[in-house]
């Protein structure tokens, strides 16, 4: 054995030298390097073969110098645009740059758009192609005219009508408008975006910044970097954009849905701008930029009746119709958008609600308001008790469907936990669980029907006795999903189990497993069945999850086994310091295992931790 | 990558996450999203099918999404693991978007070329499941390396840094780091042919 790893030794060793004369630019000789350890020379070659083969599939070039100089290269536009004088830098994002410039020809300035390298990569020159493309179909005063379309040696470019009048942002941070201004500016807005979705073009990346003001005040949409075409399937998107700026997201774009993004995607983008003129604020600030994209997706904007009275009923309805969740609750184009602020601004009646209906009412409820409270009331008291019986009933009846369905993942959760001892091939205690007439025998009251908590099965589960906590290490408790859907089969009458399920209740999780490793290493002698008492069981799942609650599936960062994992003070720490630390990669490991909605443990061994 | 590493924003925005200023994590996401997205493209090239159907882009996204959330509970305490979780996120994203699209109902599947390339006068490309699934496996089993050699592969391979920087980050000589690297390889060559 000492002998084997000393002869590995060597050839690493020669490796090392080989590796030397590679990257000193000399072709290594490889007989040379052998010359005192011939009998190295097989191996050594299988070796260098291994890793040329593997340098090739993974593509990189080895170096003991930094690789990607070109990566940084060439912020600087060329020495040369033919036909234009460059003046200055005015603006960089991502991977283009845009330049003030003169056309020579007509002595006009103009903002000069162009990608930041010199060899472009072939995606970024797919997306410049692609705005340059979509700005030039479409032809409409609102939005940021191409006039020409050019290279620049390896670089293309696109000249654009100079806009010098700041963005919208900057008009937001200098003051909010009063509601008409906002309402005719997006109105503006919405019908230049209308005019590019006629042409099949979603703009995808609506925000202030990209509204550039000229100076006597009319807006220009700009930046299609991000456009998709609506007949065309691939997405681009650019990250730094969206994770930089995620205030202007919608749900679907915040959600990573970027197949989901269509016209409504733009309606919801407008209605944030709305928003923000309105208010100052955009609706979902965030303490960081998950922190939004989480309020985006889970909470519903509201204009606050108190710091927002001043703004019109109508025009909040409006903003909040642009601003629902689902996109089919929006707008359905961006025209219509446009006409109801018109409506608004012409004091018609808009779209969203009717508010004459609503006056109406208003004021025959000031007229009479002891009638009004009494009617409120009966019609409430009715309603409530038509809704218990009607919910009673349905209830009832939605139970025992509820059992119907389940059943054949009960019959799956109690072979796979229970059949082993109690089934066909062993039958402890005369049981075989997939026999139905002997699990409702009244008897031995294993199932009570339509009472899970009489049911003996349920209570051997609940207190951890079944499956036997002795062989934890093989047979993982009863998790929490298996025993809703044996409590759910039972409540609705425990009916017969019917077909075999074709979907495991729990699917097997690789990463549960990786968990359950880790656990077992590092946590497991303090924290074993009989070892921990009344505290944690480490490897009981549903403990953790649902009776202790220290892992919150799918929050990692509310779960109180992270807190503990993460903790950076001796005190509190678990593991205590002294013991086998988890490494930084088995703690993400961990967390990632929660924030998938920790998957149960899978059944079997954990397997020993391949050379780790 | 130099300017990435050497970068004083990067390395003080890290500290400040350390030392538990909710704020850095936006700012080291910005510094690392351009180094990231490079990454994700390179290791997308050979993959035109997989482009075809999720653009680099939402690759990196869905990574950076998943390096914001694990941000969220975990604190690197030093640039090495930030790195490493960095590099953890990618191969999870490529490995899942990789398993998305292999196999027989995989969305790949009687899929075999990119319209959109081929009209950029780009090589026609020709979808083979083998090559899928051994870009899986590769990424897979570089995720049980024996830590120190994954490490080696993270620094160099995900993170496109040279051997000096990444002996640097681990704090071990450049020929330890060569050693792990080489080994690392054969290891990864020997479990393909096996």
């Amino acid at each position: 054995m000492t002998d084997e790893r000393d002869d590995s030794e060597i050839v690493a060793e020669l490796l090392l030298h080989w590796e030397r004369a590679r990257q000193g630019g000399d072709t290594p000789d490889v007989d040379a390097l052998c010359a005192n350890h011939l009998e190295f020379k097989p191996e050594l070659l299988r070796r260098i073969k291994s890793i040329e083969r593997m340098e090739g599939r993974l593509g990189v070039t080895v170096s003991t110098r930094p690789q990607d100089a070109s990566d940084n290269a060439g912020s600087s536009p060329p020495a040369d645009v033919p036909g234009y004088e460059i003046e200055c830098l005015i603006d960089r994002g991502g991977a283009g740059l845009v330049f003030k410039a003169v056309e020579i020809a007509l002595q006009r300035t103009v903002a000069l758009k162009m990608l930041a390298h010199d060899f472009p990569q072939a995606d970024h020159l797919e997306r410049f192609r692609r705005e340059a493309e979509a700005i030039a179909r479409l032809q409409h005063p609102n939005i940021v005219h191409i006039h020409a379309i050019g290279d620049a040696g390896s670089r293309p470019y696109y000249a654009m009508e100079f806009i010098d009048g700041g963005t919208l942002a900057d008009q937001i941070r200098r003051r909010t408008g009063s509601p008409r201004e906002t309402a005719e500016l997006v109105s503006v807005l919405a019908r230049a975006i209308e005019n590019a979705h006629q042409a099949g073009i979603v703009h995808r990346d609506l925000k202030p910044s990209n509204i550039l003001m000229t100076i006597d005040g009319t807006p220009k949409i700009g930046d299609f970097g991000l456009a998709k075409h609506l007949d065309v399937e691939t997405a681009h998107t650019r990250t730094g954009d969206i994770i930089g700026t995620p205030a202007y997201m919608s749900p679907e774009q915040a959600g990573g849905d970027t197949k989901s993004t269509g016209a409504q995607t733009d309606i919801h983008a407008l209605g944030t701008i709305l928003y923000e003129m309105l208010t100052g604020s955009t609706p979902f600030p965030g303490r960081s930029a998950i922190h939004t994209l989480q309020r985006i997706l889970t909470e519903h904007a509201v204009f606050s009746k108190r710091s927002h009275a001043g703004i019109p009923q109508d025009l909040q309805a409006i903003c909040l119709k642009c601003l629902e969740k689902r996109p089919q609750d929006r707008y359905s184009t961006a025209a219509d958008l446009a006409d109801d602020l018109d409506r608004f601004l012409s004091n018609q009646p808009v779209t969203v609600r009717s508010p004459s209906r609503l006056s109406r009412m208003r004021r025959w409820v000031r007229r009479h308001p002891a009638w009004s409270v009494t009617l409120v009331l009966a019609v409430a008291e009715l309603l409530f008790l038509l809704s218990s019986w009607r919910q009673s009933h349905a209830e009832a009846l939605a139970i025992q469907q509820r059992a119907i369905e389940v059943a054949p993942q009960a019959r799956e959760v109690l072979e796979r936990n229970c059949a082993p001892c109690h089934g066909l091939k062993r039958r402890e205690r005369e049981l075989d669980v997939l026999d139905h007439r002997l699990l409702l025998d009244s008897n031995r009251r294993l199932v009570v029907a339509s009472s899970p908590e009489s049911s003996r099965l349920i209570q051997r589960i609940e207190d951890g006795s079944m499956p036997p906590e002795e062989d934890e290490l093989i047979y993982p408790r009863v998790s929490q999903q298996e025993l809703v859907i044996l409590q759910d089969w039972i409540a609705g009458g425990a009916p017969a189990f019917g077909d075999t399920s074709s979907k495991p209740v729990v699917e097997y999780s690789a990463l549960a497993m990786t968990v359950k490793q880790i656990f077992h290493e590092k946590c497991y002698n303090c924290h074993r069945y009989d070892v921990a008492e009344g505290g944690i069981k480490i490897l009981h799942h549903r403990l953790l999850t649902d009776v202790r609650r220290v892992v919150v599936p799918g929050d990692p960062s509310n779960s109180e086994l992270m807190q503990l994992l993460t903790q950076q003070h001796a005190k509190g720490r678990m593991p205590p310091i002294g013991s086998p630390q988890l490494s930084p990669e088995q703690i993400e490991d961990v967390r990632f295992w929660i924030e998938l909605g920790a998957p149960p443990f899978p059944m079997g061994p954990s397997i020993e931790m391949s050379n780790r | 990558m130099q300017e990435f590493l050497a970068s004083n924003q990067l390395a003080e925005s890290l500290k400040r996450l350390v030392q538990g200023d909710a704020n850095a994590r936006d700012d080291v996401l910005e510094y690392s999203g351009e180094r990231l997205r490079q990454l994700t493209r390179k290791m997308l090239n050979d993959f035109p099918v997989v482009r075809r159907w999720s653009e680099t882009d939402d690759v990196l996204q869905n990574a950076l999404l998943r390096l914001l959330n694990a941000l969220q509970t975990l604190q690197p305490a030093n640039e090495r693991d930030f790195l490493g979780l960095a590099a953890l996120q990618i191969r999870r994203e490529l490995i899942d978007l990789a398993r998305r699209f292999k196999g027989p109902h995989g969305l790949a599947t009687n899929h075999d070329s990119n319209p959109a390339e081929d009209r950029l006068h780009q090589p026609l490309t020709t979808f083979d499941p083998a090559d899928l699934a051994q870009w899986t496996e590769i990424h897979e089993a570089i995720g049980e390396l024996p830590d120190a050699e994954r490490e080696a592969v993270d620094l160099i391979f995900y993170q496109g840094l040279s051997q000096d920087d990444s002996a640097g980050i681990l704090g071990v000589s450049v020929r330890t780091l060569q050693r792990r690297w080489h080994s690392a390889l054969v290891r990864l060559d020997d479990r393909r042919t096996r």
